[in-house]
C-alpha cells in the first residue's frame, strides 16, 4: 500500500471537510443570490411598472396635463434608498450559518450517528492535520461566500442596466456600489492591509473558538468555563490595546506606530497561543 | 484529481476573486483633481493643501488637493487613514512633528502643547495637575520635565502649590491652566489662565522651586473691568517668544438683570516676559461685523490679525519689540475671483482660497503683498467632463502641512 506524505493526509481531510459542507455552500450562494436579483428585479420591474401607468394616464388625460418626468437614479441610489435589508439578510444568514458551523464542524464528530471522531483520531497521520483542515475549510467556505458576493454585485450592476431604460437611470462605478452598503464596506474592505487585518483577527477568531471547543472537549462540564474564560481573555488581550492606548489621544504614552504593533503583538501572541493549545489538547488531552 | 474537484474550484474561485478585487480595488482612481500653476513658482505652494468634497456616483468624497493632484480619504490606506493619520493635527505643526521625530523618548504622552518650550539649549514640559488635599485647600502641582539639548540631560521635578494658602495669590480659582512656557535666564515662567485672571508662575528648574507668582495686573485697560479671554502664544507653540499677547473684553455693566450678549470693547495688550511690563497694543482691533472672520496670531515676535469677508481681506501686523503696524489690504476681484473663502498666514506669507468661475489659490507676501503664486484648480479628463467634475467640487478650507 502506497504510504502517504503528511501534506496528502491534511490535503485529503481537508477535502473530506469541504465535500461535506458542499451543499451548505452552495444553498447559501443560491440563498444571497435569489434573495439579492430577486429583490432588485421585483424593485426594478415595480418602478417600471409604476412609471408605466403613469404614462398610461396622461396618454389618456386623467392626470396632468405634462408628461410625467422621472428623476433618474443609480444603482448605488436603489441601494443605499431602497435595498439596504433586502441585501443584508442573505449576508446576515451566510454570517449566521457560519458562524454556527465553526462549532458543528467538531462536535458532529461526537454526536453523529457514528462517533467518527474514534476513527478520526485513530488516523496514522498527526492529529493536528484535523485541526488544521477544519480551520482552512472555514476560511474557505469564507473566502468563497465573499467571492460569490463580490461576483454577485457587477451581475446586479448589469442587471439594473439591462432593466431600466437609459433615461431612467444613471452611472455609478463598482468601487461606489461597494461603498454604498455598510454590511459590504465592511466584509469587502478596499484596502489591501485593511482586508488583511480584518480577515486576519477572522482567522485568529477561528483558532479561539476551536482552541475553546477542545477545552470542553478535553474536560467536559468545567471545560465549558475554561472555554469561556480563554476565549473572554483572547478577546480582551486582542481588544484592550487599541481600546485602552488610545489612539487618538495626544497625551498617550506610546505613538501610533507603537500601538499597531502592540496590538500585531498581541493578535500574533493569541494566534500562536491557540494554535499551540490546541495542538496539545489535540495530542495530550482528548483520548479514544 | 476529480475527487478533489470541489476543493480545487473552491480555493482558484476565491483566489481568482479576491484578488481580481483587491487589483481593481487598488488602481481604480477617482476622478482626480490638481492645483495648476498659472503665475509664480509652484514651489510657494508647496505645502498648501485645498480641502474639499465632491460627489462621486452620488457619494460624498473628502479631498486634498495640492499641486501634486488630489488624495481622497476613501482611497487611503487603512494604515496611513488609522496609524500614520491618528493625530492629524500633527501633520499642521511643523515643530511638534520634527520634536517627536527629534527627541522621541522625551516627547512622549506630552499631547497639551502650550506647555512645551525649546532653545538651543533646553526642551521643556510643563502641565498641572489638581489634587483636593483635606484641611489643606486645593493643591496644584507643575510636573516639570526638562531636557538639556546639549547633553541630553533629562532633569524632571514637582513644583506644589497650595491653594488659598498660597501668599501673594488671588484665590478666586481652583485650578490652574498653562497657556505658555518660557525661559528667561535660568528662570521658568509659566503663564497660565483662569476666572477671569493671568498669573504668572516663575520657578527655578535648578532647585525646582517657586520663586514668586504675580498675577497681570489690566487696571490700565478701558475703565479698569476688562477680563483677560484669550492668549495669543506664538503659533509653532515650542518657540521662544518675548512676549505674549493677551486678548482682554470690557462687558457692559448689567442694567435691570439683563446682561448684553456682546462685549462692549476689546483690548490687546502685550506681556514682556523678561520685565514683566504690560502694555497695549493699538491698531490691530479686529473687524467685530457679523460678515466679517478674524483671526489673531503670533510668529517670530510679530503679531498680526486678518480681518476677510467675502470680498476683502485685510492683514494688519506688529512687531511687538518695535511697535509699527503694517497693513495689506487684498479683495478679491484683484485676482479675478468673486469672493474670499478663506485666508491664512504663515511664515511670512498670507495664503488665500478664492471663488468665483473657477477656485483659485493665492499666496502673497505678507505685509509687502508681492505675489508669490496664483494657482487654479483644474479637472482631469476632456474640456467637458472636467466642467461637469468642476461643478461637483466644493472647495471649502486651505490648511498649510507641515
Amino acid at each position: 500500500m502506497k504510504k502517504i506524505t503528511g501534506w496528502q493526509a491534511f490535503v485529503r481531510l481537508l477535502n473530506f471537510e469541504i465535500r461535506r459542507f458542499r451543499w451548505m455552500l452552495v444553498g447559501l450562494m443560491a440563498i444571497t443570490a435569489v434573495i439579492q436579483i430577486g429583490s432588485l428585479v421585483t424593485t426594478l420591474l415595480t418602478k417600471l411598472e409604476s412609471r408605466r401607468q403613469d404614462r398610461l394616464s396622461w396618454n389618456h388625460g386623467a392626470q396632468q396635463d405634462t408628461e410625467p418626468q422621472w428623476t433618474p437614479f443609480s444603482f448605488v441610489d436603489l441601494v443605499e434608498q431602497e435595498l439596504l435589508m433586502e441585501f443584508t439578510w442573505p449576508i446576515l444568514i451566510g454570517v449566521a450559518v457560519i458562524g454556527i458551523y465553526i462549532f458543528f464542524i467538531w462536535y458532529r464528530e461526537w454526536f453523529g450517528k457514528d462517533t467518527f471522531i474514534y476513527r478520526l483520531l485513530m488516523l496514522p497521520q498527526p492529529r493536528f492535520h484535523i485541526y488544521m483542515a477544519k480551520g482552512c475549510a472555514i476560511v474557505l467556505f469564507t473566502f468563497s461566500l465573499v467571492a460569490f458576493q463580490i461576483v454577485l454585485i457587477p451581475l446586479e450592476q448589469w442587471l439594473f442596466h439591462i432593466i431600466l431604460p437609459e433615461e431612467m437611470r444613471l452611472p455609478s462605478d463598482f468601487s461606489a456600489a461597494v461603498r454604498v452598503h455598510p454590511v459590504w464596506e465592511m466584509l469587502l474592505p478596499e484596502a489591501a492591509d485593511q482586508f488583511v487585518f480584518s480577515y486576519g483577527v477572522g482567522i485568529i477568531s477561528v483558532m479561539v473558538a476551536f482552541t475553546a471547543i477542545l477545552l470542553e472537549r478535553s474536560f467536559r462540564g468545567i471545560g465549558i468555563v475554561y472555554g469561556i474564560v480563554y476565549a473572554a481573555v483572547c478577546a480582551a488581550a486582542m481588544l484592550l490595546p487599541v481600546g485602552v492606548l488610545e489612539m487618538q489621544n495626544p497625551d498617550a504614552w506610546l505613538y501610533p506606530g507603537e500601538i499597531l504593533a502592540v496590538e500585531l503583538t498581541a493578535c500574533a501572541v493569541v494566534a500562536l497561543v491557540s494554535l499551540g493549545f490546541g495542538y496539545w489538547l489535540l495530542n495530550r488531552k482528548i483520548t479514544v | 484529481m476529480k475527487t478533489y474537484g470541489w476543493t480545487i474550484g473552491l480555493c482558484l474561485f476565491s483566489a481568482v476573486v479576491i484578488v481580481t478585487f483587491l487589483t481593481y480595488s487598488a488602481f481604480d482612481r477617482l476622478p482626480q483633481y490638481a492645483l495648476v500653476t498659472a503665475e509664480g513658482d509652484d514651489s510657494a505652494a508647496a505645502r498648501m493643501e485645498l480641502m474639499g468634497v465632491t460627489t462621486v456616483s452620488g457619494r460624498y468624497e473628502v479631498l486634498a488637493l495640492t499641486t501634486r493632484g488630489s488624495v481622497y480619504d476613501s482611497e487611503k490606506s487603512a494604515y496611513q487613514k488609522m496609524i500614520a493619520e491618528a493625530r492629524p493635527w500633527i501633520d499642521y505643526m511643523p515643530d511638534i512633528r520634527k520634536l517627536q521625530n527629534d527627541y522621541r523618548q522625551f516627547m512622549r504622552g506630552k499631547g497639551d502643547y502650550r506647555g512645551l518650550f525649546q532653545d538651543d539649549e533646553w526642551l521643556v514640559y510643563v502641565k498641572t495637575s489638581r489634587t483636593k488635599a483635606a484641611e489643606k485647600g486645593i493643591v496644584v502641582t507643575f510636573h516639570v520635565d526638562m531636557l538639556d539639548k546639549t547633553g541630553k540631560k533629562k532633569n524632571r521635578f514637582d513644583t506644589t502649590i497650595t491653594l488659598p494658602s498660597e501668599p501673594s495669590l488671588p484665590y478666586s480659582f481652583q485650578n490652574v491652566d498653562v497657556m505658555d512656557v518660557q525661559r528667561v535666564g535660568r528662570e521658568l515662567h509659566v503663564m497660565t489662565m483662569q476666572h477671569d485672571t493671568c498669573i504668572v508662575f516663575v520657578l527655578d528648574p535648578d532647585s525646582g522651586t517657586l520663586l514668586r507668582a504675580h498675577a497681570l495686573d489690566f487696571a490700565a485697560f478701558g475703565d479698569g473691568s476688562a477680563i483677560p479671554v484669550q492668549i495669543i502664544g506664538e503659533t509653532r507653540r515650542s518657540y521662544p517668544s518675548e512676549y505674549v499677547v493677551i486678548r482682554l473684553e470690557e462687558w457692559p455693566a448689567i442694567t435691570e438683570g439683563v446682561t448684553a450678549s456682546n462685549p462692549e470693547r476689546e483690548y490687546l495688550a502685550a506681556y514682556h516676559y523678561a520685565t514683566g511690563e504690560i502694555r497695549p497694543i493699538e491698531g490691530m482691533d479686529r473687524d467685530r461685523s457679523e460678515d466679517t472672520n478674524s483671526i489673531y496670531q503670533m510668529e517670530d515676535g510679530t503679531f498680526s490679525l486678518i480681518n476677510y469677508n467675502a470680498h476683502q481681506a485685510e492683514f494688519r501686523s506688529v512687531r511687538l519689540d518695535r511697535g509699527e503696524v503694517q497693513s495689506l489690504v487684498v479683495q478679491s476681484q484683484q485676482f479675478g475671483a468673486e469672493s474670499i473663502r478663506s485666508v491664512k498666514w504663515n511664515e511670512g506669507k498670507l495664503y488665500l482660497l478664492l471663488q468665483g468661475n473657477e477656485t483659485s489659490a493665492v499666496i502673497l507676501e505678507a505685509p509687502g503683498g508681492k505675489l508669490l503664486y496664483r494657482g487654479v484648480v483644474k479637472a482631469e479628463g476632456s474640456a467637458e467632463e472636467a466642467k461637469r467634475r468642476l461643478e461637483k467640487l466644493q472647495i471649502y478650507d486651505l490648511e498649510i502641512h507641515a
